[in-house]
């Protein structure tokens, strides 16, 4: 069963843009599955709505009364095909109700002018600059081929042969009228009986996968919070699974007993759509980044984004699903700390171990040349040496020879690194740069980037203790002080 | 005999309980995932076993990590997704990509510097992190870097939490290594390599002292294992 409803523009004082949206604000309130046809013309499908109003005349006169309270003048046609609501909406104004399978009988009598009419009203944009009806323009599927495209064309040939009505096109012989019209000539006749093109094609705008709600009392545990978000997720992912699209993000906004509005967004790294899963990724996020107390509501909205697509391969070793990934990595965040879990990714820097920290997003392993991943596994003849670097240099104490001006002795006051003489040496190895910053004296050590930024100049040494192991020590020029970088590992 | 002995593995291997047990083969069926460098991965049966612990232990400067980000190596190049559990922040990416770890790869948790935290309770942290990963499953390898631990606060770990971490990796495809200056925890599949550096562990790349370069490290290495007996080689490093 079908509902159109028509906003008669002559009967409406406000604009065709407002009237439109309106319009689908109210036909969406009833009936997750519309159709625009056209400005101040929606199609609604109203399958299931039988159950809560018993007949058809009761729907009609519902949406009229809804309407109605919305300052809204429309016409509404109910019946079995699009069709047939569509043209009567135009011939007849209030609450029509046309019978299952007299379609044709209901239209017969209406004059084929209507036709004409309707080919305007789908055609009329008024508001074609107006961004919201672009976006639903682009949404929904605003005027059907099938509808509009044989009117213009044949109408005034048929009128020419003295068809007057609907139901005299109706009648005509099919084969002649093919004869003489072509494939259109059959497409209009279908049309005249009140008979359907093709299925209703339904979209709904991307900005309503939101939901809210507001606590009796207010709420200051995370485990309490967890109900009510697991509830309002599984909402959002019942409607992000009906349009076949995934969130790629997802916005929580607490109100708190203060007034005051607490907003997290969490960007995913590959779209997700399980409820449990964005829950428990949410409450990851607020248990790392401290709960506020007494909350009193809570909206959450979604981003929604295309389903992911994915090819696998039998030829490639297994990785893990990018939502088990996104759960991992959010508990070891709360584990150790935000950014402090990822992916190093070097930067373009000279600066001795200059990296930063990226988000881990493991991508298919890609074979190359057509071989398995089994003929290409690496086969060293010699272990590459490797240094293990202190984050925070180490300040040390060296004594550096008269003669030889290399370094002679270590000392540090840190347990973890040895002290003791130096027995062989091999620098120094000079390094500056970004020495158009300005003063490293002040550097801020605590990100790894804000190091490679910042100005460096300095000597370094590889040298071997006496107690058997080889360290990268380094002078700071500018400060004239020693500090060990790393141990030879 | 041999039919009730095989039984009882039967029945441990169903209870997940293998790996308190040796066994003739890992309770995961073939698998050994190669270090990449040949002479390791022949005195280790090729490579250290999936599904079980494995340890890398030395000194400083005995080549743990440099044997660490060859298994690294190894794995992104087949294509795995691997963890390094850097316990105290230590490891350098340059290093690693030099080595030949495809780092985009690499999913690395990185501890808290050991002066901010008590020992015990990073390494515990560290473990812990390993457990979560090994549990997400579809790792090829999982490493706990506690090498500047010192030996004391290793032995201070509660020895329930390698058990968890032993578990956890039990009957996965995931190959676990910990590299630390003492034994920890081996699995009774698992290996482990024992490093000692030798009397002229340095190298450098000119006999003139005035102008040399260090070039890399040598050691003696020792594969320890329930299965077989000890073997003993000569390993370098180069930069």
């Amino acid at each position: 069963m079908y509902t159109c409803l028509y906003l008669d523009r002559n009967l409406s004082k406000r604009s065709d843009q407002y009237s439109t949206s309106a319009l689908i604000r109210l036909a969406q309130d009833y009936s997750p599955r519309i159709e625009l046809y056209g400005p101040c013309l929606v199609m609604m499908d109203m399958y299931g709505m039988n159950q809560l109003y018993k007949t058809p005349q009761e729907i009609g006169m519902t949406l009229r009364r809804a309407a109605a309270d919305r300052g809204l003048v429309v016409r509404v046609a109910v019946s079995a095909t699009q069709t047939a609501a569509l043209l009567i909406t135009q011939a007849r104004s209030g609450l029509t109700i046309v019978p299952v399978g007299s379609e044709a009988a209901v239209l017969g009598p209406l004059p084929v002018t209507v036709l004409r009419k309707l080919a305007q009203v789908q055609n009329s944009n008024s508001d074609e600059n107006n961004k919201r009806q672009k976006r639903y323009q682009r949404d929904l599927h605003v005027v059907r081929a099938a509808m509009s495209v044989p009117v213009g064309v044949c109408l005034s040939t048929i009128q020419r042969w003295g068809i007057k009505t609907l139901g005299e096109l109706a009648a005509l012989p099919a084969q002649q009228l093919f004869g003489r019209l072509g494939s259109i000539g059959r497409v209009l006749q279908r049309i005249a009986r009140g008979q359907d093109e093709g299925p209703l094609v339904c979209k709904q705008g991307r900005d309503l996968v939101e939901q809210a709600v507001t606590f009796d009392w207010p709420i200051d545990r995370l485990e309490l919070l967890s109900f009510e978000l697991g509830r309002l997720l599984h909402l959002l992912c019942e409607t992000l699974e009906y349009r076949g699209e995934c969130a790629g993000a997802v916005h929580i906004q607490l109100i708190l007993v203060s007034g005051e509005k607490y907003k997290r967004s969490l960007r995913f790294a590959t779209p997700l759509r399980d409820a449990q899963k964005l829950c428990t990724l949410i409450l990851l996020d607020l248990e790392t980044n401290q709960l506020p107390e007494g909350i009193n509501g809570m909206t959450v909205k979604i981003d929604p984004v295309p389903n992911r697509k994915l090819q696998y391969s039998l030829f490639t070793p297994a990785v893990p699903s990018p939502e088990i990934l996104s759960i991992l990595v959010a508990r070891l965040r709360v584990l150790v700390g935000a950014g402090r879990c990822g992916v190093a990714e070097l930067v373009n820097s000279h600066y001795p171990g200059a990296f930063k920290m990226q988000e881990f997003r493991p991508k298919l392993f890609e074979e190359k040349d057509g071989k398995h991943c089994e003929d290409k596994e690496a086969v060293l003849r010699l272990l590459p040496a490797v240094i293990r670097r202190f984050r925070m240099p180490v300040r040390a104490h060296v004594t550096v020879g008269k003669l030889s001006g290399k370094p002679v002795s270590l000392i540090v006051k840190k347990q973890r690194v040895a002290s003791g003489r130096i027995v062989a040496s091999s620098g120094p190895w000079r390094s500056s740069g970004n020495w158009w910053e300005g003063d490293t004296r002040n550097v801020s050590r605590d990100r790894d980037h804000d190091i490679a930024s910042h100005p460096w100049n300095r000597d370094e040494w590889d040298v071997v203790l006496s107690g058997g192991s080889v360290y990268r020590l380094f002078r700071d020029r500018l400060a004239d002080k020693w500090f060990v970088e790393g141990v030879m590992d | 005999m041999n039919k009730y002995l095989d039984q009882l593995e039967t029945l441990l291997c169903e209870k997940k309980l293998s790996g308190t047990v040796s066994l003739g083969l890992p309770s995961c069926p073939n698998i050994q995932a190669k270090t990449g460098l040949k002479i390791l991965d022949k005195h280790l049966n090729g490579g250290f076993p999936r599904g079980h612990l494995s340890e890398i232990i030395g000194p400083k400067s005995s080549g743990r990590s440099s044997i660490m980000c060859a298994a690294l190596a190894a794995a992104t190049k087949r294509g795995e997704i691997v963890a390094l559990i850097d316990a105290v922040d230590s490891f350098d990416p340059v290093s690693g990509q030099a080595a030949g770890i495809e780092l985009n790869r690499m999913l690395w948790v990185r501890g808290q510097d050991i002066s901010h935290l008590h020992a015990e309770r990073m390494i515990e942290r560290a473990i812990k992190s390993a457990e979560l990963v090994c549990r997400a499953g579809q790792f090829g390898l999982v490493v706990v870097d506690v090498a500047d631990a010192l030996p004391i606060e290793l032995r201070r770990v509660p020895s329930r939490a390698w058990m968890r971490l032993a578990r956890a990796i039990e009957a996965s495809k995931t190959v676990g290594l910990l590299v630390g200056p003492v034994s920890m925890r081996r699995s009774s599949t698992g290996f482990s390599v024992v490093l000692t550096p030798t009397k002229q562990f340095f190298r450098w790349s000119a006999t003139d002292t005035q102008r040399n370069l260090f070039k890399g490290l040598e050691f003696d290495v020792e594969v320890v294992s329930t299965r077989q007996p000890v073997t003993v080689f000569r390993v370098r490093t180069e930069c």
